[in-house]
């Protein structure tokens, strides 16, 4: 029922989850079960939060996050991500960008209608 | 109860990993690295370090994970062709490594080789690893094409000239078993370099 659909969601997401990811390391560092509870809560974002540890690999190899060990009080340390200052201009970038797109899809779908 | 070890990994969580360490098999080598780390770390954060815990749980956690088919799909291949594509610095996916090591090291690791050629079982491992390197890393993007065909014929030259060498040895003690007489100057033709 939701192959369509899904087939979708898989070619929009390019390009856009790694900005959302970014984004939710904008405030402050976070360790990945974290970070994949809070962008699962969007189920068209995220629905197998496996998908997350590709991405934040990519995101690291391409020096946008780093990473650092920080003790636990419940446990082992983790390991926090967090947005490097390349990271922040690549998100700020996205954003400026962002805007007017998702305007210009929205007047575009509303016209034709 | 006894105190546990601090490793118990049930058995659920122990295929998931494997099967997924299976499914990123043809990822780039480090970012499977990565995303292995990340998501046993994950399990461990989610379902409590060492600690016993439901199978229930397991289930749970492991299919918010997804498949791990899902998972490698998303990973980078090793042998992806990616040129750049435009001018998005935005995208991660086209930061390209701007030195090449591998080719490098695989070729100064064939000319290691090569040099140590009177040691063999130091020089034919290196030589091996040297080729079969260099020869995966071709495949790459952004692999220096040259470097890795130098240390390709650098390594294979070593491993033919070490057969060449074997063979003329073994040819040598053959004759020397072969006829009783010349036992002594098949002896002393070999050792000759040595002195």
């Amino acid at each position: 029922m939701t192959t369509a659909a899904d087939s979708v969601l898989t070619q929009l997401r390019k390009g856009v989850l790694e900005h959302c990811v970014m984004a939710h390391l904008r405030a402050e560092p976070t360790y990945g079960l974290d970070l994949a509870a809070r962008l699962s809560r969007h189920k068209t974002l995220l629905d197998s939060e496996g998908t997350l540890y590709p991405l934040l690999a990519r995101l690291r190899r391409a020096e946008l996050v780093e990473t650092e060990w920080r003790e636990s009080d419940s446990g082992p340390p983790r390991r926090y991500y967090r947005l490097s200052e390349q990271g922040r201009q690549a998100l700020a970038t996205f954003e400026a960008t962002w805007e007017p797109f998702q305007r210009d899809v929205r007047a575009v779908l509303e016209e034709t209608r | 109860m006894s105190p546990r070890p601090a490793v118990v990994i049930h058995p659920l969580v122990h295929a998931y990993l494997s099967d997924l360490g299976r499914a990123l098999a043809g990822a780039d080598p480090r970012e499977r690295a990565d995303v292995l780390d990340g998501v046993r770390e994950h399990l461990d954060e989610a379902l409590g370090d060492g600690a016993p815990v439901e199978t229930a749980d397991v289930r749970r956690v492991l299919a918010d994970l997804g498949p791990v088919e899902a998972i490698a799909a998303q990973a980078t291949r090793a042998e992806l062709p990616a040129p750049p594509t435009s001018s998005s610095v935005a995208s991660p996916a086209a930061v390209a490594p701007a030195s090449d090591t591998t080719s490098l090291v695989a070729l100064i690791t064939a000319i290691v080789a090569s040099a140590v050629f009177f040691i063999p079982f130091v020089s034919i491992p290196l030589a091996v690893a040297s080729l079969v390197t260099a020869a995966v890393h071709l495949r790459r993007p952004g692999a220096r094409k040259g470097r890795c065909w130098a240390a390709v014929a650098v390594a294979s030259a070593t491993l033919l000239l070490m057969a060449l060498a074997a063979a003329l040895l073994l040819s040598v003690e053959e004759v020397g078993t072969l006829g009783p007489g010349t036992v002594g100057s098949a002896t002393s033709v070999t050792s000759a370099p040595a002195e």
